[in-house]
């Protein structure tokens, strides 16, 4: 995966960590009847993340903006990973938490390399990539609570 | 052809030209024609200008508020099929879609502040300018105004006029490029959807002859134009001679200036955008980029930097998403481009960068494609520093001090836009104070002017009184009618 620079290529990444990580949150729900209630606010918030990034770009981007130019060092390679049916809430709770820990660096490096020449995106992801830190948090509590007993 | 021969659009009826001479529209990133354009006939243009002719009066007793409300409806449709518009104008155009969102998103902001025209357009009045006497002013509208818009932001342009003159009463004749006309083709499909009344907005397409039959048309009350400084001369002698109003703007050579203090990472990121978005064809592109101070240290790290970060842009079809700089729109834009980086290594400018040998992401047609190219040690004499060359390349020159980069840009006959980078504001004062161009930036490198300002220009860049977009636009779309009252 080359490097991302254009607005339009990690906007589109956006909408795919977020969407595809919604998808993936719902599914373990439904596996998992312990992690449903969280797991399905995580899907409902990521869909809101997608829409507010999104949003962000689609209202400042405009012919005086270098949205061709506004990221630095960017790799658009976040995979979401596919459901393993056998795999035990403890074992789904770590996964979690690798993958948002992914998705938090991905924000913060686009917010920080943005802010500059896109700072109405980079304040968006920059409050999503603290978000991301709560749900980590959250994550890894749940996780240290005995949650395959 | 993904889109056919396109149609006039003459008193709110989709019809066929006659003409037998055509031009054909080519997606110049892959090389294939895409559609054909008509050089319609004297008949056609004058059958548009009738059309909206007779639909004047009505559309003047039609109340802004409720003239307004067909704004707000294109404004939906535009938005819903925003992503529809973008990419029809990268296929036309070949400009990334980044830059056609942009050019959307602008289209877009000019209608949401031309249908504010209940506001805009309120006169003035006094009471008692002697006992029992009133004074007040009304903005009344003309009548038909006529658009000849650039090949460089086919979408956009047009919308820095169209919806202040028809909000304001108005009616209106187009004549979009030849070479990029798809783009007004949907926007009046989207207007025609908005139930707009037959003959206000009407489409005429062709090249330099309806032009200039629309110029001399009696009927017309002015005409925009945005293009070249030489056309711009004779749309605005023409209309002066025939007693229209008329916006003219013309070309540019715009320079950008990198003070001592400049943060180079930042200036650089911006600067690319400024050189070599949309191919470095738009009039607010910057051209020269001048290093003020002795510090030969300070200009070899800008001009390393510069370079590597030209040197690293993608260039390659607009449509995909992580391209930076997509093609010239056409073949012949593209040779006018590789005259003046052969006459700047005549001229003994050193090409640091030569975008001549091309690279390209994805196996594309080189026709139309050329990379970024700097010159650096460039003179001030030189063609490639005075002419306006709207192609990917980037002249880097060196002044002394404030001043000699201020003489520099006072030396070219164009006002379009100028730049200064600088973490010191006593400068950027000076600067904004001194320079004399119709717009300024400060640490910006495309000083695009948003809706509900003006988009100035001084000098060889633009010829009239009152600019394009917000205000200025509707002060050109209306006529002051002063009245004096006393009762008795």
């Amino acid at each position: 995966m080359m490097e991302c620079t254009t607005a339009a290529s990690v906007i589109t990444h956006v909408s795919k960590i977020e969407l595809d990580s919604a998808k993936l949150y719902e599914q373990w729900g439904k596996l998992h009847e312990k992690l449903r209630d969280s797991f399905e606010a995580f899907a409902k918030a990521n869909r809101k993340n997608e829409q507010r990034v999104k949003r962000a770009y689609y209202s400042v981007v405009s012919d005086a903006l270098e949205t061709g130019f506004c990221f630095k060092e960017i790799r658009a390679d976040i995979v979401i990973p596919e459901v393993s049916k056998g795999a035990s809430v403890s074992e789904v709770l770590n996964r979690a938490v690798a993958l948002e820990k992914e998705i938090r660096e991905f924000y913060g490096k686009a917010a920080n390399s943005s802010r500059a020449l896109l700072a109405d995106v980079s304040r968006q992801m920059e409050k999503v990539s603290q978000e991301r830190t709560k749900r980590v948090e959250q994550l890894q509590s749940m996780a240290a609570s005995n949650p395959d007993s | 052809m993904e889109f056919g021969r396109v149609k006039n659009f003459i008193d709110g009826e989709w019809m066929e030209s006659e003409a037998k001479e055509t031009w054909q529209i080519r997606n110049p990133a892959l090389d294939i024609v895409i559609g054909e354009v008509p050089m319609s006939t004297d008949a056609e243009v004058d059958a548009a200008v009738r059309s909206a002719k007779a639909a004047f009066p009505e559309w003047r007793r039609t109340p802004p508020v409720s003239r307004a409300r067909y704004l707000h409806r294109l404004i939906q449709l535009l938005e819903a099929r925003f992503e529809d518009m973008s990419v029809v104008q990268t296929k036309e155009h070949g400009k990334t879609i980044d830059e056609s969102r942009g050019e959307t998103r602008r289209g877009i902001e000019n209608c949401e502040v031309a249908a504010g025209i209940p506001s805009l357009m309120m006169g003035d009045s006094l009471q008692d300018i002697a006992s029992g006497i009133d004074e007040y002013v009304i903005r009344e509208p003309l009548g038909v105004f006529a658009c000849i818009p650039p090949f460089n932001f086919p979408f956009m342009v047009p919308l820095w006029f169209l919806p202040y003159a028809i909000a304001a009463g108005n009616t209106f004749v187009i004549k979009p490029s030849p070479n990029d006309p798809l783009s007004q083709v949907k926007l009046h499909e989207l207007l025609e959807e908005t139930g707009i009344p037959e003959g206000v907005v009407n489409i005429v397409h062709g090249g330099a002859k309806v032009a200039e039959r629309l110029m001399k048309h009696e009927d017309l009350k002015g005409v925009t134009f945005v293009g070249s400084t030489p056309i711009a001369r004779v749309v605005y002698r023409t209309c002066g001679e025939t007693g229209k109003r008329v916006i003219a703007q013309g070309g540019a050579k715009n320079f950008l200036v990198v003070m001592p203090d400049a943060d180079l990472d930042f200036t650089v990121a911006s600067m690319m955008t400024s050189f070599y978005g949309n191919a470095g064809q738009r009039c607010l592109s910057g051209a020269n980029a001048v290093v003020v101070g002795k510090d030969n240290g300070f200009y070899k790290r800008f001009v390393e930097a510069f370079v590597e970060a030209a040197r690293k842009i993608k260039v390659g079809n607009g449509l995909e998403e992580g391209i930076q700089m997509g093609p010239l729109q056409s073949k012949g834009k593209k040779e006018r481009v590789l005259g003046y980086i052969e006459k700047g290594v005549a001229e003994g400018a050193r090409l640091a960068l030569d975008g001549r040998k091309i690279c390209l992401q994805g196996n594309l047609p080189q026709t139309c494609f050329l990379n970024p190219s700097v010159f650096v040690d460039v003179g001030q004499e030189m063609a490639i520093a005075t002419e306006e060359i709207f192609g990917p390349v980037a002249c880097l020159m060196r002044a002394e001090d404030m001043d000699q980069a201020i003489d520099m840009i006072h030396a070219s006959p164009f006002g379009n836009a100028a730049s200064i980078y600088t973490a010191n504001g006593g400068w950027a004062r000076e600067f904004e104070y001194k320079v004399q161009t119709g717009n300024i930036g400060i640490n910006i490198g495309i000083v695009a002017p948003m809706a509900f300002f003006p988009f100035s220009g001084m000098k060889d860049s633009f010829f009239g009184i009152t600019h394009g977009q917000g205000k200025d636009a509707v002060r050109f779309f209306t006529e002051n009618k002063v009245v004096i009252r006393r009762w008795y």
